[in-house]
């Protein structure tokens, strides 16, 4: 099946019965497929996106497809298509309004093919970023994905964890090559790491039955700390074989023969990830709240809590200083930070800098023991779940989270809690 | 480096930002052991103007007591219930009960008094215990306390009342920097462990300071020593270079992104600039961004001539007509480093004179 097939069927769609419909057909065609072990054309795969920016400034989606240059043809009143612009004007999928401040994009092209188009989208506008759900977060999800099915049902965890700025041994060639355009394919199912690395890189994934990981994974976390770094966790489907892949940077692929099963199954994720982000903005936003009364003059309040993240062990000088350079001596890196470091010690330095994902201050403290963020008001959420999903993937697995003095773990808990379904969607 | 450490408690920007962590929700058994948090205390607010009220001011009028009509104390915590407020000002060093820090003291014991519940306005329903606390270096907490007594007993002679009040100490030793308080002081402020407490452990080669949420105090302008007042400018420098980027990187284009003075200045002090009253202060700040803005500019000279206009009504107005503008603009203010400029106080000074 070629890009331009691809692109006519997506045209082709002229309203949201009609695409679920698509879909759904299609859905079940590649699962008779993954049967024969014989997939003839790609799966549906879905990208969870926040629209990201200050509550009173939200635009619409149409405008925001516009700035980078896409052309958007609104199906209904919360459903589009999307459309480069360009010589080949190709239909590259459907976009979804959840809520004003989530999207969903749901496409039939291949991965290597719309995980670079979502990369760039992502990259190119600073109002729109990926979901980011941590390895913290999905062991919690783990909880839910135990509660909604029978124990003899069969899962699959992925974990990546890649101390890419541990430096074994004396001798590191370091490199000099941008790391932020590999930010996000490695948490693809479709590239491998090919090259050796002579440090802590662990990539593999887990099959079994729900209850053998039930009562398995917490005491292999315990022995082995990669194991906390889950970045990807699938939630079986609950009307046949297979299931919705979830990755840590919010791409879902759907490995079920059932495209509303798969949607039931992101908006069910959107509403928890869209409570913890109320829950760590309302606990984390650092402000001066002037509240004026009576006498005498106003009442400047300082309200807020930092976000800290314990290292389960100290980091050696060696992975601290490659880190730190790495990450502020580059314009394009790894955590997308910007930031000059005052050194404070030669393992701790103050960064009063921005994050260049949204284009948003942060101010951090970095030590080889810990990290003390201090996030303004105004300042999206979700900086906070993508800091600990890349401090869980490239420096510490088993690092604590807390915001203020709760644990992250809690946070996403009570999240999760009261989240069923509502009428509207 | 104990040396430095013990240095660095007497700063009064260090102890305020460290009273500010103090009461900061931070897990038990981090990088600093937040005592107000666990003891109840949370901040109420940060350089807040509090007023004398009008028949006390009259009682200081017959008795011609030398304090002032207010006071803006650098801290106030209070506990949830409000049943206690905790005045907190920072010292460096005491003061004698003629010098012009007395007369404010004077003001904040009676303050702390019996009136504080009204003059924090917290309506009849709570009677709440005020307690004036000065944080400075332990080896100033003997003369504080005698001072803060002849004051209090000068206060009580007119009958009038004042407040609870103690010294919480600061030092340092090979491990640790600590706070030291009396039987007393712990009892008022629910504090569970025995005196003298760490509060944060000391590593091999590390400046043991906490990230700054306020870079920049005027009240404490002069009492800084050169290092302590070239770090802090910079941090101030380095939190105007973050607001500018963040504002530029998140603009569309074409677009003109107008900066004013007090935008900026209220984006890196968290909104604290809007209400210094102090406009000495206010001047010599904008002064201090206008010289930041300046370096900036002069960063890369050719490029920005084009790019940026200043007007002295409206502020900086960085015009971005394309995409390559915007991305130039981007490199250009994110490789700037506040660290290459001059930070040194003679600086600072000169342009403090206008």
């Amino acid at each position: 099946m070629t890009d331009i097939n691809i692109s006519k069927e997506i045209m082709s769609i002229k309203s949201r019965d009609q695409m679920i419909r698509f879909l759904d057909g299609y859905s079940a065609e590649r699962m008779e497929e993954l049967d024969e072990r014989k997939t003839k054309r790609p799966l549906v795969k879905s990208y969870m996106l926040e629209h990201v920016g200050d509550t009173g400034k939200m635009k619409n989606v149409m405008d925001i497809m516009s700035l980078l240059g896409i052309h958007t043809t609104q199906i209904d009143e919360k459903l589009y298509k999307l459309q480069e612009v360009g010589n080949n004007q190709e239909y590259m999928g459907f976009l979804e309004v959840l809520t004003l401040r989530y999207f969903v994009f749901y496409t039939l092209h291949e991965s290597q093919k719309s995980d670079k188009w979502v990369r760039n989208l992502v990259f190119n506008s600073p109002e729109i970023d990926h979901v980011w759900l941590s390895g913290l977060t999905f062991n919690v999800l783990w909880q839910k994905v135990v509660q909604l099915n029978r124990s003899n049902r069969y899962t699959k965890i992925m974990f990546l964890h890649d101390s890419i700025y541990q430096v074994d041994g004396e001798v590191h060639k370091e490199s000099e090559e941008d790391e932020d355009e590999k930010e996000t394919t490695e948490s693809f199912d479709d590239v491998d790491i090919i090259d050796i690395v002579e440090r802590r890189a662990s990539k593999f994934s887990l099959v079994d039955k729900i209850s053998i990981v039930q009562d398995k994974l917490k005491k292999l976390q315990e022995l082995y700390s990669p194991l906390y770094a889950i970045n990807q966790l699938r939630f079986p489907s609950p009307i046949g074989r297979g299931g919705h892949d979830f990755y840590d940077n919010g791409k879902v692929t759907n490995r079920s023969g059932n495209f509303r099963d798969h949607r039931s199954h992101i908006v069910y994720i959107q509403r928890i990830y869209d409570e913890l982000m109320k829950i760590t903005e309302n606990k984390a936003w650092y402000s001066i709240q002037k509240k004026s009364i009576t006498t005498p003059g106003a009442f400047q309040r300082l309200v807020g809590a930092p976000v800290s993240i314990k290292f389960s062990e100290n980091l050696s000088k060696e992975t601290f200083d490659y880190w730190i350079k790495s990450t502020f001596g580059r314009i394009r890196n790894r955590f997308r930070l910007w930031g000059n470091p005052i050194r404070l010690g030669s393992q701790k330095v103050h960064i009063y800098g921005v994050d260049k994902h949204l284009w948003q201050p942060i101010f951090m403290e970095i030590t080889d023991k810990h990290l003390n963020a201090i996030i303004p008001k105004g300042t999206c959420g979700n900086i906070v779940h993508r800091l600990v999903t890349n401090i869980q993937r490239y420096i510490d697995p088993a690092a604590s989270v807390f915001v203020g003095d709760t644990k992250y773990e809690e946070l996403v808990n009570q999240s999760s809690k009261g989240v069923k379904y509502d009428t509207e969607s | 480096m104990i040396q430095k450490v013990e240095q660095l408690c007497g700063d009064p920007l260090f102890q305020l930002n460290l009273a500010i962590w103090l009461a900061q929700p931070i897990p038990r058994s981090f990088s600093i052991r937040p005592i107000f948090y666990e003891s109840g205390f949370s901040i109420y607010s940060v350089g807040l103007l509090l007023a004398l009220p009008p028949g006390l001011r009259l009682d200081i009028k017959k008795h011609a007591l030398d304090c002032q009509d207010g006071a803006k104390p650098d801290l106030i915590l209070a506990t949830d219930n409000r049943e206690k407020l905790c005045i907190l000002e920072c010292k460096r060093a005491s003061f004698g009960v003629d010098s012009s820090t007395a007369k404010q003291s004077r003001t904040l014991m009676l303050l702390s008094g019996p009136v504080v519940s009204e003059v924090m306005a917290l309506g009849q329903q709570v009677s709440a215990q005020g307690i004036l606390v000065y944080l400075t270096k332990t080896d100033q907490m003997m003369n504080l306390q005698n001072t803060l007594k002849e004051l209090s007993r000068e206060i009580n002679v007119m009958k009038l009342k004042t407040g609870e009040y103690d010294c919480l100490g600061i030092k340092s030793n090979e491990k640790a920097i600590l706070i030291e308080y009396s039987d007393k002081l712990k009892r008022l402020m629910n504090f569970s462990d025995v005196s003298p407490l760490e509060i944060i452990s000391l590593e091999d080669d590390a400046d043991p300071r906490p990230l700054y949420f306020i870079p920049y105090d005027p009240s404490v302008f002069n009492e800084q020593s050169e290092d302590e007042e070239k770090l802090c400018k910079r941090i101030l420098f380095e939190r105007f270079l973050s607001h500018v980027l963040s504002k530029i990187g998140s603009s569309s284009v074409p677009s003109e992104v107008l900066f004013t003075k007090e935008e900026i200045l209220n984006g890196v002090t968290f909104g604290l600039y809007s209400i210094w009253d102090d406009n000495d202060a206010k001047k010599h700040i904008k002064k201090l961004l206008r010289f930041f803005m300046d370096s900036l500019m002069n960063s890369s000279k050719l490029f920005f001539q084009n790019i940026i206009t200043y007007q002295e009504e409206r502020g900086w107005i960085f015009k971005l007509e394309n995409q390559e503008d915007y991305e130039e603009v981007i490199k250009q203010v994110g490789k700037f480093k506040p660290e290459s400029m001059d930070l040194a106080k003679k600086k600072q000074l000169e342009l403090f004179d206008e």
